[in-house]
């Protein structure tokens, strides 16, 4: 612990001391309180969304369509990624599709899903899912393909069948890629789900921003802001966590045959 | 016995074919509701059209704009802190907290923020255009700064290199190519940031036009802008490559990056 404080004191003392000018330039009305209240009055209107439950309720919304998304385009590119790295032809029929969609910023076909999906759940599902879709896809492929080619020839002179080999030498081998691609895909998510939900929606933590804006409870706004902050740096830890935890897996039955 | 084989190359092409057609016949017969999904020739023809009156060449040029001049920023601030932070210890024990924090923020949280800040006008696109763009060139120079061999610094030291020197011939080209992974994501990172901005808030621009077409419901125009968002993304990261397998090659990094 008191390591912890030597290596990162400097760190922590800068924030601390950002924080603090922005409380005394805001108090002494050297940049305008009414757009950048105080960091107390912040701190306190975030206090206050906490306790009441309004943040937790809108962030539970959001998370709804952000885990919704993700885990589709999961359960749809993952086993077309491996269908594209083993079998050329599905490559080759895939590939140009995916390549002339790809460059296409994911917020451009809310407009798209608003015609067809309103501006319910699903618009904001199948907009995060697409997003998701292509680091998820690329990754998995890539995955498959760096596969070992020892690890498959080993099963197969054990008499594995194609699918055994599939289940349980691929998709395990190529985990490790994969992870990768839903590390990035996550943060995108979040992203995309915050834009949907300012385009078009009736709650949710980026709608909330944007109400608080409007109806100019800047203090409140910022404490929306303050919650996607610290969402998002909740949601890089844990990935890391998960990565680390399976790197070492990984490397462990993995790196230790080739 | 021989098993035939055949030519796969092509599935690809005729995929995309079919869908064509199928986008063309589809909402003629009704299939699909035609005045959500029209035809792919309504589509090409509103973006002709759109193309030759040069409303959409005037909003892709304002998009464009932005897209650059935020990511122009975004380079400048990302490569000298990059460089700063990887070779003077005690920066980057002040501000790794701080980046910490900051980082993992989705930049379009902050579109309010800008929005009090810069109104409609192009900084506010601009501002959050440079804080989502700055990151990715900022982390990418700093690992490539951190990864250089200590003997060519050593080198270079005992041949007299100056801090200066150093920093120009030896730290910031062993770099590259770290840095240009980063612009190449920041690339793609800053034209998607500007049709969020423009969807959001502006009065000009590709986001802003499909979000018009789309409350107009002008449906064959909205389609036409989306096509050309999705051609400025494609063509910009064509010509980075293309700049960067001409400018690069000296680099062994670079083919080793990019294959």
């Amino acid at each position: 612990m008191r390591e912890f404080f030597l290596t990162k004191s400097k760190g922590i003392f800068f924030l601390l001391l950002l924080v603090f000018s922005w409380e005394l330039v805001s108090r002494n009305k050297l940049i305008s309180p009414l757009y950048f209240p105080p960091m107390s009055k912040n701190l306190v209107a975030f206090w206050h969304l906490i306790m009441d439950g309004t943040l937790p309720l809108e962030l539970i919304r959001s998370f709804g369509r952000i885990f919704g998304g993700f885990f589709l385009a999961i359960g749809v590119m993952v086993p077309l990624g491996i269908a594209m790295g083993l079998f050329k032809p599905i490559y080759n029929l895939f590939e140009p599709l995916t390549e002339l969609i790809r460059p296409l910023p994911p917020p451009a076909i809310i407009p798209v899903m608003m015609l067809f999906l309103g501006i319910g759940e699903a618009m904001k599902i199948i907009v995060i899912a697409f997003a998701c879709s292509f680091p998820i896809l690329i990754n998995t492929m890539d995955g498959v393909r760096s596969v070992e080619p020892t690890l498959v020839d080993t099963a197969k002179t054990f008499g594995r069948n194609r699918y055994e080999i599939i289940l349980q030498v691929i998709f395990p081998a190529s985990l490790h890629q994969i992870f990768t691609g839903l590390r990035v895909a996550l943060p995108i998510a979040l992203i995309v789900d915050i834009v949907s939900e300012m385009v078009g929606a009736l709650n949710g933590i980026g709608r909330f921003i944007l109400v608080m804006q409007r109806s100019f409870n800047i203090p409140e706004m910022y404490a929306g802001v303050f919650l996607v902050a610290i969402v998002g740096y909740g949601l890089n830890s844990l990935l890391r966590y998960l990565n680390t935890a399976l790197i070492g897996w990984h490397k462990a039955k993995f790196e230790a045959v080739t | 016995m021989k098993r035939l084989v055949y030519d796969t190359r092509l599935l690809g092409g005729f995929l995309l074919l079919a869908l064509i057609i199928l986008w063309e016949i589809l909402p003629r017969y009704g299939i699909l509701y035609a005045r959500y999904f029209p035809p792919f020739s309504t589509v090409v023809g509103a973006f002709w059209e759109g193309v030759r009156s040069g409303e959409i060449l005037k909003h892709t040029a304002i998009s464009i704009s932005r897209a650059f001049r935020g990511y122009l920023l975004a380079i400048l601030i990302g490569v000298t802190l990059g460089t700063l932070t990887g070779t003077i210890r005690w920066l980057s024990d002040l501000l790794e907290i701080t980046v910490e924090c900051l980082r993992p923020m989705p930049s379009v949280a902050l579109v309010p923020i800008a929005i009090l800040l810069f109104g409609t006008s192009d900084n506010y696109n601009i501002s959050i255009i440079t804080f989502g763009c700055t990151w990715p060139i900022f982390v990418n120079t700093y690992e490539g700064t951190k990864s250089i061999d200590t003997q060519w610094i050593d080198t270079a030291r005992v041949y007299g290199a100056t801090r200066f020197d150093l920093l120009r011939k030896v730290i910031v080209p062993a770099a590259l190519p770290y840095i240009v992974s980063g612009l190449r994501i920041s690339l793609g990172t800053s034209i998607i940031i500007v049709t969020v901005t423009e969807m959001l808030a502006s009065f000009k621009g590709l986001g802003y036009f499909i979000m018009e077409t789309y409350n107009a419901y002008q449906i064959p125009q909205m389609y036409a802008g989306i096509v050309t968002i999705g051609v400025v993304g494609y063509g910009l990261n064509w010509l980075f490559l293309t700049a960067g397998d001409r400018f690069m090659a000296w680099h062994k990094g670079w083919t080793a990056k990019f294959v």
